[in-house]
Parts: structure tokens; sequence; C-alpha cells
């Protein structure tokens, strides 16, 4: 079967991609770089829809804080226009395109929405779903539609931003996203402790939060994650929380926010430099990139129950993990000859504490055989088949790509 | 006047028996209020121009009592209006003739704090005011401030997504919003979210924010505390037009500096609060700034001396900072008691909800200005400069036969202009039936028919607040899906 790729330059050309793929019954794969199609449930297409062709920022406004990309524009590329302006994304999205193979740095804006991708940052600004203030998508009847706009307070309507994102392309191949930006952060510090196990990393990253210093990120790599990512010094474990502002503020929190931390522990700090590039390796899964081919899952749960939940898994599975969002955020790779990816283990542990689990990498036989997302209550999948029906009446987009008929 | 619907006669007949059954789904002997009395205080919220009495009105205790009340109205037909305190400005808890109420106000357990993952687990009719009331002893405070924080409970928190002055730095409800436990319209019981952040599977979380009582009953809400900041305090500034107040902000922003909030009020706005809570603000300016930053003493000093030097350059005409908890108070007294005021200098007011983008705010007070004076009303603008949300507040007198409908009138031209200038009809009250009919301006038909065939999806039998949100011309109510020409072609 050859597999055609359509390459829409405009908006109406997506229209009419997806309108003959309805009446040439043909669904159709979505894609943006491509950088993430080993990512969910395989699809059996022989239309894929690559998005890469609409680049461009489409309006940017640095002095009312928004910029809209279209959905092509690269991550990297769109993080460049904000760079100019000393502005960012504030969710700091990650690449996740280098778990996958080549040399990543394949993400696009269109991917970081469906995809929902957040960063480190996630724990303490918020979400991809909480700075896509506008978003425009062409849903499965070929009808250009719009969510939200440019503003950041709007409660007019249902929040189609927020159902969008992270839908991945099922609802709707999204054409254009609008972002709320903020300008960087005057300078930044990490403070590192060493050598703690999983258990005493996260009380002392609670400990940080329940302090009114605001870290802006809190990570914790046992021992062989932290020697993938490198440049913090020594062997062993490393617990990191990130600190932003001005120079002096910055001075006065890095010290006052030890007094929050248990007793005892062993601190080092990452001068600005050092510390954005550490974070980048966290942002990006820099421990878990190919080639390294073993099935990979992202885990949230709350961030007390992290190390408990990995001991759990440990005990029947071969794993190497890190921690982000103050433990509740898990990069969790299973060794290769765990059946299922370890998800006949994984996934009953996780809902018997809380929280959900995404199968990232696995080979396509494991993904077609095992619920690559959350597996979902009754009520829950009819009401999430019910708004596919409602956005794709004909199975048009990425069919089956999340859950069985989403 | 927004039109209501037509109430069902077959619902109003049997009223009795409806009520009678419900009696039979609660166990307080007081849950459920059909003495036309008891009813009264259910007939409106704080959008008073709107009257309905409800069939009766229930308050459940549990979520087990609000699924058996849910799944009886779907099977019985009966349409269900949720209600949190009554505070919504844009009739989001007005009721239906043929419609019961279910009110939240028996439920306010408080289900679980825990400061080591930072949630706390409620019922949802808990206050907004009363969540950091439990949790502040231990220096924590939930974030989204919305100006009824006295009265308004998380379950209309929820049900709107409420703001507040604060959320330029902390966000909104849905930013602050980890789960619900939540009833459908069927009656099933579902999670979404928890402790733990972002959803497995779509977005239902976020969808559901916002939705107006549209789609199901919130029965258990996880909220995000956060850790209070050493202190905040703020500056005053005035300006002699509201341009450069508006380049002023623009400059702290682009700074790098994010204030937690920057409050703005134009001249009327001023003249009226100082009078009611002499704040001692400045009378001479045409535009008022307050700008709060948080942190420790010095911090604060450090921060607001930044914010001084960059200010300068727009030559204010008026500076004031404070320098101690009591002078942040005086500050903000004029500010926070603005409706109050405006209520006193005029019998009636209608507080408006839109959102422009930030650079737009001269060119938006100019145009509802030559608005306000087309129809010969005055008006204040209050503004919060740092999102772009604005309320300008119309003031009128219902007492004067036609004057309200005028008034509302004026209303829609204002909201009009902010989608005009690339904002939104509302960025924080809602749409309720208030804006109904005008969300024609902002979406096109595709969009509302999108939008209302998502309810369907909830609601199939169109029960929940049916006559709120989007305009009851072309709603597809109890009708078929309209088939687009896509749609129609394949089925051929």
């Amino acid at each position: 079967m050859t597999a055609a790729v359509l390459k829409p330059g405009t908006v109406a050309d997506v229209q009419d991609a997806i309108r003959d793929a309805v009446m040439d019954r043909v669904p159709l794969a979505i894609e943006g770089g491509g950088g993430l199609s080993g990512l969910g449930r395989p699809m059996q297409t022989e239309r894929t829809l690559k998005l890469d062709g609409l680049t461009g920022v489409v309006e940017y406004s640095p002095s009312e804080l928004y910029a809209t990309f279209r959905a092509g524009e690269t991550l990297a590329d769109a993080r460049a226009a904000l760079a100019e302006k000393r502005q960012r994304l504030p969710f700091d999205p990650p690449d996740l395109t280098g778990l996958y193979g080549d040399a990543g740095g394949l993400a696009t804006m269109g991917g970081v929405v469906a995809a929902a991708l957040s960063g480190p940052s996630r724990v303490a600004v918020g979400a991809a779903r909480d700075y896509v203030v506008g978003v425009g998508f062409v849903d499965g009847q070929g009808q250009a539609l719009k969510g939200g706009g440019r503003v950041m307070k709007n409660v007019t309507g249902y929040d189609l931003c927020k159902l969008t994102t992270g839908a991945f392309g099922t609802l709707g191949a999204i054409t254009d996203a609008t972002f709320k930006v903020l300008p960087f952060a005057n300078s930044e510090v990490t403070l590192l402790a060493h050598g703690l196990d999983d258990a005493a990393a996260q009380a002392m990253m609670s400990a940080a939060f329940k302090s009114p210093f605001e870290p802006v990120g809190a990570a914790h790599l046992p021992a062989t994650a932290a020697a993938a990512i490198g440049g913090v010094g020594g062997a062993g474990a490393v617990t990191a929380l990130r600190l932003e502002g001005f120079p002096d503020s910055l001075d006065y929190r890095t010290n006052a926010i030890r007094s929050f931390l248990p007793a005892g522990l062993e601190l080092t700090e990452l001068e600005a430099e050092p510390s954005a590039a550490f974070w980048e390796g966290v942002r990006d899964v820099a421990p878990f990139q190919a080639p390294d081919p073993r099935a990979l899952w992202r885990i949230s749960t709350a961030p007390t129950q992290g190390p408990k939940l990995v001991a759990e898994i440990a005990q029947s599975l071969e794993v190497d993990v890190f921690y982000d969002w103050a433990g509740g955020l898990i990069w969790l790779a299973v060794a290769g000859d765990a059946p299922n990816a370890g998800a006949d283990v994984i996934r009953p542990l996780i809902t018997a504490q809380g929280g959900h689990g995404t199968l990232m990498r696995a080979d396509q036989s494991v993904r077609a055989a095992v619920e690559v997302f959350e597996p979902l209550a009754a009520p829950l999948l009819q009401l999430t088949q019910g708004l596919k029906r409602t956005f794709d009446p004909f199975n048009a987009l990425n069919a089956g790509h999340m859950y069985a008929a989403v | 006047m927004v039109a209501l619907p037509e109430p069902d006669a077959e619902i109003l007949a049997a009223r009795d028996e409806i009520l009678n059954d419900l009696k039979g789904l609660i166990a307080a002997p007081d849950g459920v209020i059909d003495h036309p009395d008891e009813i009264k205080p259910y007939e409106t919220d704080a959008l008073t121009a709107y009257k309905q009495t409800p069939l009766g009105v229930v308050l459940p205790e549990t979520t087990a009592e609000v699924a058996a009340v849910m799944k009886y109205c779907h099977e019985r037909g009966v349409k269900v209006v949720a209600r949190g305190a009554g505070t919504s400005l844009a009739g989001g808890a007005l009721p239906m003739a043929d419609a019961i109420v279910i009110g939240v106000s028996k439920m306010i357990d408080i289900l679980d704090v825990d400061y080591d993952n930072r949630t706390i687990t409620l019922q949802p009719g808990v206050t907004n005011l009363g969540v950091t009331d439990i949790v502040s002893p231990d220096k924590f405070f939930y974030a989204p401030d919305p100006s009824s924080q006295l009265a308004c409970t998380i379950a209309g928190n929820i049900g709107m997504n409420s703001g507040g002055a604060h959320c330029l730095k902390y966000g909104v409800t849905s930013n602050n919003l980890m789960g619900v436990e939540m009833v459908t319209t069927t009656g099933d019981i579902v999670r979404l979210g928890g402790k733990h952040l972002d959803a497995g599977g779509l977005d239902l979380l976020g969808l559901i924010t916002g939705s107006e009582g549209t789609l199901g009953m919130v029965t258990e809400a996880t909220l995000r505390i956060l850790h209070s900041p050493e202190g905040a305090r703020p500056i005053l500034y005035g300006f002699e037009t509201s341009a450069v107040a508006g380049e002023c902000v623009d400059a702290i922003i682009s700074s790098g500096i994010i204030p937690v909030a920057i409050e703005f009020m134009d001249k009327p706005a001023i003249h009226a609060t100082e009078r009611f809570a002499h704040a001692g603000y400045p009378l001479d300016v045409e535009a008022l700034l307050i700008i709060e930053v948080e942190g420790s003493n010095d911090e604060i000093d450090t921060m607001l001396g930044r914010i001084q030097k960059i200010a300068a350059d727009f030559k204010p005409a008026y500076e004031r900072v404070a320098k101690s908890a009591a002078e942040s108070l005086a500050i903000w007294k004029g500010r926070k008691s603005a409706f109050g005021a405006i209520g006193r200098i005029s019998p009636d007011y209608f507080c408006m909800d839109g959102t422009i983008p930030t650079g737009k705010l001269p060119e938006a007070l100019d145009r509802i200005s030559s608005i306000c004076d087309s129809y010969g009303f005055e008006v204040a603008n209050i503004f919060h400069a740092g999102d772009g949300n604005l309320h300008p507040l119309i003031l009128y007198n219902a007492n004067e036969p036609g004057e309200t409908e005028r008034a509302e009138e004026c209303g829609g031209d204002i909201l009009k202009l902010c989608v005009e200038l690339g904002g939104c009809l509302t960025g924080e009250h809602g749409v309720g039936v208030e804006k109904r009919d005008l969300m024609v301006e902002q979406f096109t038909p595709a969009e509302l028919d999108l939008q209302r065939r998502m309810k369907r999806v909830f609601d199939p039998k169109y029960l929940m607040n049916p006559h709120k949100v989007f305009p009851l011309v072309d709603n597809p109510g109890l009708a078929g899906p309209i088939l687009s020409p896509v749609q129609m072609e394949a089925a051929e």
C-alpha cells in the first residue's frame, strides 16, 4: 500500500483534504513535523495530512503578551521569534521528538497543542492547556472553526482551547494557535541536593513548595538519570530546585528557602547558564532519548505518591526513572523483556494510587495490544466517544489514535 | 430584555407530583423547598432585572442525592438549574418556571487538606473565601479572588470559571482547579483529575469548567492551594490620560516585572469611589493605576523602586507608595468598594465584562464613552489592566420606563465593540442569559452549532440550563442536529 502524503499550504487546503477524505472514505493521519508518529495507538491509514508547511508567525504583540503561530511553525523557530523580544512560552514545552529517533528538533506548535506538551515549569506556572488562549482548527467535516481568541481572560462559550489541547488531532486538524507569552526571567539559579533517595528527595521538593519562595521547577534524578544529563557535578542522585527572578531577589530566596528544607542536606548551586542547560535536559527527557530502545512511560500522580508508585512497580519490573513536577511526573523506562511494556503491572498500580499514565514509546505491536493512554471509566469513555462523533462524525481524523473509536 | 422560553405546561401541571417524588430522594426533611415564600430567594441572582419562580428547590447534602435527583429529572424530563450562592451578574443562576433549582448550600464539607501536595478537596458549596480561611492559619491561600468571594461558592466559580483581581499572576479558576467529582445529566458519578496534574484522555475538566451548569453538576472539587507570599504592597498612580497609563503598564510588563495585580479606574470611577470610601485618590487625573507586587519587605521595596523608575518616564501626575499594611489597605479600599460606591450614586447599574487586547484600552474607552453618550447614560470604567478584562458600569434608573432595556442595548453595543477590537464578550462573569443573544457576534453559526452539539453529548435531552449561553433561535434543542453539506453528500 502506498501512503499518500498531503502537504497543505493554506487552511483552505486543509479543508479540501478533509472533505476529500470524507468523500473517499479514506481516514487521515495528521502530523506536524512527524517526530511524534511513534506516540499513540497505531493507525491503519493510507493518507497523511502533514501540516509542516503551515509555517510562520501570524501575529505577535509583545506588549499585549500574545503570539499566534501557524501549526507547522517549529517550536525552535517560535522560541527564537519570542526570544528576540525577550519573551517565552511560560510552560516551557519540551521537544520530545528526540525520544523517537533522529536528532529530534522536529516539534511544531501544532504538536505542542495536540500532545499538550508542558515542561518542568508546569508544576509552578501551569500547562500548555493554561496558555493556549486561541486555537484554529478544521473539524472532521472540513469546517474551519475557532476556539478562544487572543485575550487571556475569556469565558465566552465552551473552552475549545482546553479540549483540543491534548486531543492528539482526534477532534480537528489544528491550523493555528495563540499563546499567552511572558517575559524572560531576569536570571535563574538551581539549588542541588546530592545523594538523596527518592522518598527523601520528594520530601525536600514538597518542603520547597511549602515556602513563600516560589520555586519554578523541582526534579529528582537518581544516579543513572543524573549521569545522562551531566553537568551536575560528581556521581550519584541529584535533587534540583529552580528559582527565577531579579538577581538581588534570587540571592535572597536561594538562601531563605534553605531554612524550609530538611536539615543536613548537602547543597550546591548551578548558576544561570548551567542551570538552564540542566533543565533543558530534564524538559526534553535527555536520560531516555533515542537510541535508548526501552519502552517509556510518562506517569502523572500526586507528588508524594511518586516514589511509592515507583517502588511498587520496581518490585515486578526492571525500571529506570526520574521525577519532575516535585515528584508528580514520573518518566519510567522498562527493560526490553517485560511483556506488554509492563502495562499489566503498571496500569493497575496507577489506578490504585490515582493518576494517569501514557505509554510514550513502545513497539507498534505493543501499542496495538495495550491501551496507550489512561483507560477511561465507562461513562467518561462514552462522553469522549460522543465528543469525537461531534467533531469528526465520519472518523476521518486520526481515527482510533487515542482510544477505540476516538 | 432577553426572551425566556415558554414553560412546559405538562411539567407545570405535574408540579406536586414531581416535588413529591424529589422529597423521596432527599433525606433531610427540609431538603426540598416548595413553599412560595421560601422559593422567593431563588427567583433571581445578582442580575436582578430577571426573575423566574422555579417549580421548587432541592438542597442535597451528598453526591448520591445529587445523582438520584439528576437521574430522576433526566427520566422525567424536568429541567435543572444548578445554583451556587446566586451571585452571578450574568443570570447564570436564573431559574425557569418549569425547572427545579439544585442548590449546593448544604454541601459544605471539607474532605481533605494536603499541604505536601498543595491541594484541598471539598464539597462545592464552600465559599471562595471560605477556602482561604481554612488554610490561611498555615499560611496558604486559594488564588482566584472574584469580588463576590465572601459569598460566592466554589461550585459557582467552577461553573463560570471565575477570575478576580489577582489572576494576572495566579490565573483563573480553571488554572487552579485540579479535579472534580461530577454527576452527569443521566445520574452517573464520574471523576476528572485529582491531586495529580493534567488529565488522562481528553481534557474534560477544562471543558466543564466555565460550562455554566449546562453539562453536569459538580459535587466535589480538588483545588490547588499555594503558600502565601511573605508580603504584598501596592503603588498608586494617577495619569493625565488613559493612553499614557496604558503605555506605562506595557513598559512595566515588558521589563520582566509581572505584578500580582494591575487595576485601572477612569475618572468617573475615581470620583465615585473617593466620595464613598475616602481612600485619598487624586481627583484631578483621568486614569488611576493600582499596581501590587509581592515578596519580602526588601524585595517589594526593590520591585516598587524599579516600577517607579519605569513610570517616571510617563510623567505620572500622582504617585503614592504603600509603606505599610495599613497604607496598602487604604489604597485597595477604594477599588474594592468601587461597585458599592457606584451603587450609591446611581439607582441601578449594569456591570459589563468584556475583554480587549490591552493595547486597545484608549480606543475602547473613547468609543465606550461615545456609545454611552449616544444613549444618554453615564459610565464608569474599571479595568484589570494586565489581562484586558474591562468592566464598564452603565448607570441607569430602572424606575424610568424603558430605561432598563436601553441600558441593556447600550451594554450590548459595548460588548460588540470588545469583539470588534479583538476581544470577547465575557472575561470572567460568563454568558448566562445576559449575553446569550450576543453570542452570534463572536461565533459563526457553525461554531455555535458545534457547541450546541457538544452540549447534547453531555445532556441529550437539553435539560440543564437550556435557556442560557446559546441563543434560543436556531437552538436545535430537541430536534436532530442540522446536517452540513458534507454530511448530506456523504449520507446520500
